[in-house]
Formats: structure tokens, sequence, C-alpha cells
């Protein structure tokens, strides 16, 4: 009698713990997710120094520099929850390298939407908060503007009464960071992980707001009405593309 | 029990014999059983300087700095009788007044070096460069001296001298050429206040006002990149600057940022030696920019104008700051000059 207990139990445990490893199938598989970045201007591959662009108020211009950091990117799913990204990333769009970054231990599964600062939250935006590199070292803003870093960096050449004159993008100090997203479905099933975010050039020019370089300013460092109008305009830079 | 006690100390037997000759095989490679290791040196910097990357095959040893710092004042380098130090005088911040050479201080934190980037990387590259093609050297000198050979073994555990030895011992050497005391140094760590007149040009320098600080980074005082700061209109041999390597028309004019520090001792300035005081400087970019289609878009101003437009007390101000750079200590330092 005492054997057929002691087996009983034996067929239990055994029972019990292959309905755990069933259960175990049913979270989703924690996944390393490569994010690609890609800079285009209205579909057009960004090529630096060639005065080839035009943007909604009809500035003739080109790009010499995209500098920025992108954070807080958070991957909202109605199924798996959100998935929040603590990292910082400095982007340098003349710099491949620096145009991919990876998301550690997110859920695969479908997700609907995605999130993100350009910039850094003003927790930390403080200056020192991150390391120096020989690679952003020129992203430092200036302490009595503010201290952090330049959240963007957007520097080129425009022709302005037919003569090429420079301008300069810049933002950066609280509260000029600048939160996007963009609801799109996708999916994170299969390997590679990947996804790619691309960045239209021209949406730091529109959208709510017109910007023109010649009327607007050329240069926006210091000037907090420029900057907000660049903020602004910057909640729908990215997009997700097909891989 | 007596077959397991035959086999136990057999074991310690020829475990014994494989550890010690993979012992004397390591021997023979490196150094002698009677040489103490190499003595590792570590740079210490503030928060407001880059990380430091030192290439993991030429780590900083007292001995390797000695040896680069040997080297550094020898001119055994050489076929026409000069060292590095010709040159490269600590008086001037290892810069020269009369040839113009760019200081070398800080180098440790550069990756693209001379004027337009001739040599981009660790400073083991621009070394390389410097013994192979500037200096030339013989190494065969080095091999029959009567002192480098044992200095040589002892550093790089070698019995043949090559132009890679040579270059990687200055590297450690320059390496060390460290400026971070100055006046300015020291009123970030409160030891000392600025002036007032010295406090308006940071103030101008480290704002839109002046907008010093976009290429000359705080902390290292450059940006380890060119630019075209509208200095000429025409380009033309030596003046076309960053264009001579890359043959793109877009770096017709661009120069690698000099760091400011110690920037009061490294006259002339510019990469032709064309201003010889601060105030001629600082005068260019108040009122003399020269517009040409590669001028750094920074160098145009709000409301597009070119110029800084500072009051002459402005521009008395900003000359006082640059000169809270200089740091006596790293020109003093006995641990830098000839030994």
């Amino acid at each position: 009698m005492r054997l057929l207990f002691y087996a009983f139990l034996v067929a239990l445990v055994i029972t019990l713990l292959g309905a755990c490893n069933k259960n175990d199938n049913f979270f989703p598989e924690k996944i390393k997710l490569t994010v690609k970045l890609n800079h285009v201007i209205d579909g057009n591959p960004l090529v630096f120094d060639t005065l080839v662009f035009f943007n909604e108020a009809g500035n003739n211009y080109e790009i010499t520099r995209l500098e920025y950091y992108i954070s807080n990117i958070k991957l909202h799913s109605d199924f798996l929850g959100d998935y929040e990204s603590n990292d910082i990333i400095y982007v340098d769009a003349a710099n491949p390298e620096s145009c991919s970054f990876t998301l550690n231990n997110v859920p695969s599964g479908k997700y609907n939407s995605i999130s993100y600062t350009i910039g850094i939250d003003s927790i930390r935006n403080v200056s020192y908060y991150l390391p120096n590199t020989n690679e952003n070292i020129g992203m430092a803003w200036p302490d009595g503007m503010g201290g952090g870093y330049h959240f963007l960096k957007l520097e080129g050449h425009y022709l302005y009464n037919t003569v090429s004159t420079g301008f300069a993008i810049h933002l950066g100090s609280n509260p000029f960071q600048v939160n996007g997203s963009f609801n799109q479905e996708f999916m994170l099933g299969y390997n590679p992980y990947q996804i790619k975010m691309e960045m239209n050039v021209n949406e730091w020019f529109k959208n709510p707001i017109t910007y023109n370089l010649q009327t607007d300013g050329n240069y926006t460092m210091g000037s907090a009405l420029l900057m907000n109008k660049i903020r602004v305009n910057g909640h729908d830079v990215f997009t997700l593309k097909n891989n | 029990m007596k077959t397991k006690f035959v086999l136990f100390f057999s074991l310690i037997i020829i475990t014994t014999a494989i550890l010690y000759s993979c012992k004397k095989e390591n021997l023979e490679e490196g150094m002698t059983a009677s040489e103490t290791p190499l003595t590792p040196y570590t740079i210490s910097s503030p928060n407001y300087m880059p990380q430091l990357h030192i290439p993991a095959d030429n780590p900083l040893t007292v001995e390797g700095i000695e040896l680069g710092r040997k080297l550094y004042y020898d001119t055994i380098l050489s076929n026409s009788g000069i060292s590095c130090s010709s040159c490269h005088f600590q008086s001037y911040a290892f810069s020269n007044p009369t040839v113009n050479s760019l200081p070398h201080m800080n180098l440790a934190w550069n990756n693209k070096f001379l004027w337009i980037g001739s040599e981009e990387g660790v400073l083991e590259n621009a070394m390389i460069f410097e013994v192979e093609d500037f200096f030339q050297t013989d190494i065969s000198k080095l091999n029959n001296h009567n002192s480098y050979p044992g200095l040589f073994k002892r550093v790089f555990q070698t019995t043949n001298i090559t132009a890679h030895h040579v270059a990687y011992a200055l590297a450690q050497f320059v390496r060390t050429q460290v400026s971070i005391n100055s006046k300015f140094d020291q009123y970030l760590r409160y030891e000392t206040m600025l002036t007032p007149s010295e406090m308006n040009g940071f103030v101008i320098y480290n704002s839109e006002r002046g907008d010093c600080f976009h290429c000359h980074t705080l902390g290292l005082f450059n940006d380890n990149n060119f630019h075209n700061i509208g200095i000429d209109s025409i380009f033309a041999g030596q003046n076309k600057g960053r264009y001579n390597i890359t043959l793109d028309s877009t770096d017709l004019g661009k120069f690698k940022t000099p760091s400011l520090r110690n920037v009061e001792l490294t006259a002339p300035y510019m990469h032709d030696g064309r201003f010889s005081t601060l105030e001629q400087v600082v005068e260019h970019y108040n009122s003399q920019v020269k517009i040409t289609p590669s001028l750094d878009p920074i160098l145009t101003k709000p409301n597009h104008q070119f110029g800084l437009q500072l009051n002459n007390q402005e521009k008395a101000d900003l000359v006082a700051f640059l000169k809270t750079l200089t740091d006596t200590s790293f020109i003093t330092n006995q641990a830098l000059s000839n030994p």
C-alpha cells in the first residue's frame, strides 16, 4: 500500500513538473534586438556635403554634420506590455558603426509602437554624466547655458541670397528634449532579430512648423524660441522601415 | 595500494616537468630569471578629459617611458643631427616658435595627427611615421649602440631592435607629456579664482558669444576634427589643408583643431604661423572670416553674420582667459626634460 502511495507521489511530481515546463513555453523568448538607424531626406539617401536637398520652406541645403543622442527607447506591445531601455546612444550619421545598437532581453512577439527621446532626460542631462570619449567629446553643452549635452547637432550650408551660408541647428538643455513616437505594428519573431528606424531629416523643418533657415534663423543655440520650433518638429522624424 | 602510490607520484613528477618546461620556454622568449618585472605606469586625469585608451600591445611602463624619453632627446634618431627635441622645446610646451611645430601635449587623447591628419589612429602609428619617414632612422646605429640594446631588451624583450620598437618606446614617452595643471584646471578644482577679466573671457569662450567651445572643447581644448575657419579665400599649396589628403573639395582649407592648452606659449598661430599674437587670432574670428563653400557652418553667426562682433574689452577678456590655460608645471616637469 505504502509502495503504491509513493508511486502515486512520484507520478504526481513528474506530472506537475511537466506542466511547469509546458507553462514555460507561454513566456516569450528573450532576444537580442539589433536596431539600425538610417538617415534620409524625403526618401533619398543622406549624402553629406552635397547641396542638392530642399526643405519644406524651399531652402536649398546640404548637411555637413548630423549627431545626436537617442535614449529612453520603449517598445510597446498590447500583448507583452512595454519593454524599456535605459541606454543612451550616441549617433554620428557619418559613422556607420554608430548607427546600429542592440537592445538586450527583449521579449519576442508582436509590438504596436515605439517611443524614444532624442536627447537625454533631465535627470541624466547633467555635465559629465556620460564618460567622455573621443567620439562624443564635442557633445558637451556649456554649463553657463544649462550644462549637460547637445541633444542634436544638425549642421550644413544653404543658399542664402545665392551665397552658400552656414547653418547650425543645435538642441540642448532642458526642456528641449524631443519625445517622438510612431505607431506601426511589427513582429519580432524571426532571427536575425532586427528593426530599422529611419530618420527623415526634412521632418526637422516641418510639421507642425515650417522652419525657414532664411527667415527663422540659421543658428539656434542660445535661442529658446528657435530651439523650441525644432523640438516640436522632431516628434515624427523617425519611422519604422522594412529591413 | 602500492600501485596507487606509484601512480600518484608519477603524476606529480610529470606535472612538475611540464610546468618547468613551460616556464623555461617563457623565460627564453622574455626576460631572464634574474630580471625583475617591468614597472607599470598609469596616467590619471580629471573627468573632463576623454577616457584614455592605451593599446594592449604597448602598456605604459616606467622603463618604457624612460627609454622613449632618452630617444626623444637623442640625435641618433636622425641622420642629420636632430632629435624630436630639436623642434619641440619643453619651454614652449613642446612646440617651436620658429618652425611652427604643433605642440607635443596631451597627444595621448588624440587620434588624428599633424595639421592635416596625415596620420590617424593611435600614437604608435604617428611615431612609426616619425621613425620611418620623417627621421628615416638608421636602426643599425641603435643595434650597435653600447646601451640601447640592453634597454630595448629590458623593455621589449628583444635582441633585435626594429623601427617598431623605437616607435613604441617614443609613443610611451609622448603619452606622458600630459598638461592638466593650468590655472584654469586649478580653478575647476576649486584651488584658485579667475580674475573678473578671465572669468568674463571664459563666459565668452564657453557660450555662443565667442563660440570657441564647439571646436576647442573644454578639457582637451580640441575636438580631434578638421575645420575651415575662414583664414583664406583662395586655396593653393599647403593652404589646401585636409584636401591634400582626401582630394575632396569639401575639405579645402580644413586643418586639425589645435589644442588651446598652453596657447600663450605656442605662437605663431595657424598651420602656417601667419599670426604672431593671440590678439591677432581673436581679431580674425572677430572680423576677418573669409566666406568660402567649405567654411565651417559654425562660423556663420546668428542673423547670417560672419565674425563675433566682440568689443575691445571682450576681446581682451577672451585673451586673458586663454592665458589661464598656461601650465607652468608642464613646461618645468623634470620627468619630461632631457635625461
